[in-house]
C-alpha cells in the first residue's frame, strides 16, 4: 500500500516536474527578446532549477523509482530492434539528450550575464533543443496516439479500396 | 495522458509566465535592483522636470534593460541611440 501511494507520489511528482519545464522553456523561448528580457531571465532560472532538480531527485531517489533517470544503453537498443519487444529505447535516449539539451541552454544563458560571448552558444544550443523537443513530441504522439491514427487510416483506406475494386472489375 | 500533459504544461507556463511578467514588472520599477533610494530620486526628478515627454524615465530604464544584460549589447544599443552616433557618420564618411 505504501509503496503503491509512494510511486504514486513520484509519478505526480514527475509530472508536475515535466509541466514546470515545459511551461519555463516555453516562456523563455518566447520571451527571447531585449524588450522581454527581464521575463526571459526569470524563466531561464526556472528551467535551469527544474534541471537541478530533476538530476537531485534522479540521483536520490531509491531503485525502482519512476524519477530515477532512465540511461540509455546502446546494447539494450541493439536488444530492442532484433526482438521488438519491451519499452522503446528512444525514451531513454530522448529522455538524455533532453536534459542534457535544454540544461545547457539553461546554463550557458546564466553564464552569459557574466560573460557576453556565452550568448551565441547559448542561442544555438536553445534553438537546437527546441528541435530536439519538437522531436520528443512527435516521437511521443506517435507513441501514444499515432499507432491508433495510423491504424484508422489504414482500415479506411483498405475501406475504400475494397469498395472501389468491384467498380474497377466490371468496366 | 498527451492532452492532460499538454493542459498542465499550459497552466504552468500561465503561472510562469505571470511570475516573470511580475519580476520584470518589479525590476523596471526598481524594487529588485540594489540601490533602490537612488531610482526613487530618479523618478522624483523626472516629475520636477516634467513637461510632458517621457525623455528622463525612458532613457534610464533602457539603461537597465541593457545594462542587466550582455556587456556588448548594451554597447550596440548605445551606438545606435548614445554618443557614439557621431563616430558612426565618420566610418560611414
Amino acid at each position: 500500500m505504501g509503496v503503491r501511494n509512494s510511486a504514486r507520489l513520484h509519478h505526480t511528482l514527475l509530472k508536475a516536474w515535466h509541466a514546470w519545464v515545459a511551461g519555463a522553456f516555453l516562456i523563455a523561448y518566447v520571451t527571447a527578446d531585449e524588450n522581454t528580457y527581464a521575463m526571459h531571465q526569470f524563466a531561464g532560472y526556472a528551467v535551469l532549477a527544474a534541471i537541478v532538480a530533476r538530476l537531485a531527485g534522479g540521483l536520490l531517489a531509491p531503485a525502482g523509482s519512476p524519477l530515477r533517470l532512465s540511461r540509455p544503453d546502446p546494447r539494450a537498443t541493439l536488444a530492442w530492434l532484433s526482438a521488438r519487444k519491451g519499452r522503446h529505447p528512444l525514451f531513454a535516449w530522448f529522455a538524455a539528450a533532453l536534459l542534457a539539451a535544454v540544461g545547457l541552454a539553461a546554463l550557458t544563458g546564466a553564464l552569459s550575464d557574466g560573460a557576453a560571448w556565452m550568448e551565441h552558444p547559448h542561442e544555438a544550443i536553445s534553438e537546437a533543443s527546441l528541435w530536439l523537443i519538437l522531436g520528443h513530441i512527435a516521437f511521443v504522439t506517435y507513441m501514444y496516439a499515432g499507432k491508433k491514427w495510423f491504424g484508422r487510416i489504414a482500415s479506411r483506406l483498405t475501406g475504400l479500396r475494397l469498395s472501389i475494386l468491384p467498380k474497377e472489375t466490371t468496366r | 495522458m498527451l492532452g492532460k500533459m499538454m493542459i498542465h504544461g499550459l497552466v504552468a507556463a500561465i503561472l510562469i509566465g505571470g511570475a516573470a511578467a511580475v519580476y520584470a514588472q518589479a525590476s523596471d520599477n526598481g524594487y529588485l535592483s540594489a540601490t533602490p533610494v537612488q531610482a526613487r530620486s530618479d523618478s522624483g526628478t523626472a516629475t520636477q522636470d516634467d513637461n510632458g515627454y517621457l525623455r528622463s524615465t525612458t532613457r534610464d530604464g533602457h539603461r537597465d534593460r541593457d545594462g542587466r544584460k550582455h556587456a556588448n549589447r548594451s554597447e550596440r544599443h548605445d551606438g545606435r541611440h548614445g554618443s557614439n552616433h557621431g563616430n558612426d557618420h565618420d566610418n560611414d564618411d
